[in-house]
C-alpha cells in the first residue's frame, strides 16, 4: 500500500466519523481538501450510508445532496483551481 | 643541594598550596555562604518570608489539589444524585407497559434531528412506539428498531407536523417542529396565548408535549405563533421511557375525549377513600367504590391531605 493509499483511507475514516458524529467544523473543511484532493466518489456513498441509517423522518437527504453537490462542484472548479498544473 | 631545596619546595607547595586555596575559596565564598545561611536559618522577617513564601506556595499547591480533588467529588456526587432522583422519577412513572431507555445520542451529536437509545428489538421496543420523558410527556416515536439500539424521530423535527391542544385557549390547532426540540402551534390572532399554557399531542394517550415558552406575534400577520419546548431540554435528556405498543391514528372524538380526560386528571389527585371527604352523592356518581367509603363526616367537598 503506498502513502497516498494509506493517507487517502485514513483521511476518509476520519471523515467518515466527523460526518457520523456531526462534528461539522473539521468535518466540512476535511471534506473539501479531501474531494479536492482525490477523485472522491466514496464520499456520496458514505453520504448515502449516513442518510439511509439516520434519515428517520420523510425529509430531503442533505448529506447525499450535499455530498452530491461537493463532488459535481469539486469537479467543475477543480481545472480552475489547477491553473497552474495545466500550464 | 638543588634537590633537596626542590623536594623541600614540593613538599611544602603539596601542603600549602591546598589550604591556601581552600582559605581563599572559603574567604570568596563566605559572602555567599552567609547569604544561604541567612536566607536558611536566620530568625530575621526577610528570610522568613522567603522561607515561609515557599513553604505557603507549596501549601497552597498541595490545597489547590486538594480543593480539584474535592470539586470533582462534589461533581461526581452531584451527578449521581441527579442520575438517582432521575431513576427514581422514572421507575416510580414507568408502568409495566413502558421500557426504560439511555440516551446515548441526541441531535447535535448525531445527524439529523434524532434521538439514539441503548434499547432495541432484543428488548422489547417496537417500530412507531412512543417515547416518554417521565410520566406522560411525549416527546417522539420509535421510527427504526436495531437489536440493541433505535432511533427516535421528535415530534419537534423540523417540517415535522401533528395535532396539538393548548390548555387555556384550549383550541386544537396544528403544531410543526422547529428542530432542536422546539414545537410552534400557530393560532389566528385574537386568540389569548399565553406563556405556560399547557400544549397537549392528542393523537397519543398522556400525550402532554409542554408549554408555551414565548409567543411571537405582529400585528400585520394573520397568525401569531406560540414556541413549545418540554421541560427537560433536549440536551440534558438522560433518560427516557418507550411504549410497548405502537400509535394507533386516533379519531377526533378519541382526541377530544383524551383531551377532556387529560383536563380532568391534570388537577385530580388519587386520595385514598379513607382520606377523603365528601357527600355519599357525590362518590355515587364519581366512583363506583363508593359504597365502601368510610366516615363520610361532611356534606362539603374537602380533601384532606
Amino acid at each position: 500500500m503506498t502513502y497516498h493509499s494509506s493517507c487517502r483511507i485514513i483521511c476518509f475514516s476520519i471523515i467518515a466519523l466527523m460526518w457520523y458524529f456531526n462534528v461539522l467544523l473539521v468535518a466540512v473543511p476535511l471534506s473539501l481538501w479531501y474531494v479536492y484532493q482525490y477523485q472522491s466518489y466514496e464520499v456520496i456513498v458514505l453520504a448515502v450510508v449516513i442518510d439511509i441509517y439516520f434519515m428517520t423522518f420523510s425529509t430531503l437527504p442533505y448529506y447525499t445532496l450535499g455530498a452530491v453537490g461537493l463532488v459535481g462542484g469539486m469537479h467543475i472548479l477543480k481545472p480552475f483551481l489547477r491553473t497552474k498544473q495545466l500550464l | 643541594m638543588y634537590v633537596c631545596g626542590a623536594l623541600a619546595t614540593s613538599v611544602l607547595l603539596y601542603f600549602a598550596i591546598p589550604a591556601v586555596l581552600s582559605g581563599t575559596a572559603t574567604i570568596l565564598l563566605y559572602p555567599f555562604d552567609s547569604v544561604r545561611f541567612w536566607l536558611a536559618e536566620s530568625g530575621s522577617s526577610f528570610p522568613r518570608y522567603i522561607r515561609e513564601r515557599s513553604v505557603l506556595d507549596a501549601e497552597l499547591e498541595a490545597l489547590k489539589v486538594t480543593l480539584a480533588t474535592e470539586q470533582g467529588t462534589e461533581s461526581t456526587i452531584q451527578k449521581l444524585q441527579i442520575e438517582n432522583e432521575e431513576l427514581r422519577r422514572l421507575t416510580g412513572a414507568i408502568p409495566d407497559s413502558r421500557v426504560l431507555a439511555r440516551v446515548i445520542g441526541r441531535p447535535g451529536t448525531l445527524p439529523y434531528d434524532v434521538v439514539m437509545l441503548d434499547r432495541g428489538s432484543a428488548h422489547g421496543v417496537i417500530e412507531h412506539a412512543p417515547v416518554y420523558l417521565g410520566a406522560d410527556q411525549v416527546i417522539g416515536f420509535v421510527s427504526k428498531v436495531t437489536a440493541k439500539s433505535s432511533l427516535v424521530t421528535l415530534v419537534t423535527t423540523a417540517g415535522f407536523s401533528s395535532t396539538a391542544y393548548v390548555f387555556g385557549p384550549n383550541i386544537f390547532t396544528f403544531a410543526e417542529g422547529m428542530g432542536g426540540g422546539v414545537l410552534r402551534v400557530s393560532v389566528p390572532q385574537g386568540i389569548l396565548l399565553r406563556t405556560g399554557d399547557l400544549v397537549l399531542l392528542p393523537a397519543i394517550d398522556s400525550g402532554v408535549y409542554g408549554t408555551i415558552s414565548y409567543i411571537e406575534t405582529s400585528a400585520t400577520q394573520p397568525e401569531q405563533y406560540g414556541y413549545v419546548t418540554p421541560s427537560v431540554p433536549l440536551q440534558s435528556l438522560y433518560y427516557v421511557s418507550v411504549g410497548k405498543e405502537a400509535v394507533t391514528t386516533q379519531s377526533f372524538t378519541e382526541a377530544e375525549l383524551l383531551v377532556e380526560n387529560m383536563r380532568s386528571t391534570l388537577f385530580t389527585v388519587d386520595v385514598p377513600l379513607d382520606r377523603l371527604v365528601t357527600p355519599e352523592t357525590d362518590l355515587a356518581t364519581s366512583s363506583p367504590a363508593s359504597n365502601t367509603a368510610p366516615q363520610l363526616q361532611s356534606s362539603t367537598s374537602v380533601v384532606g391531605l
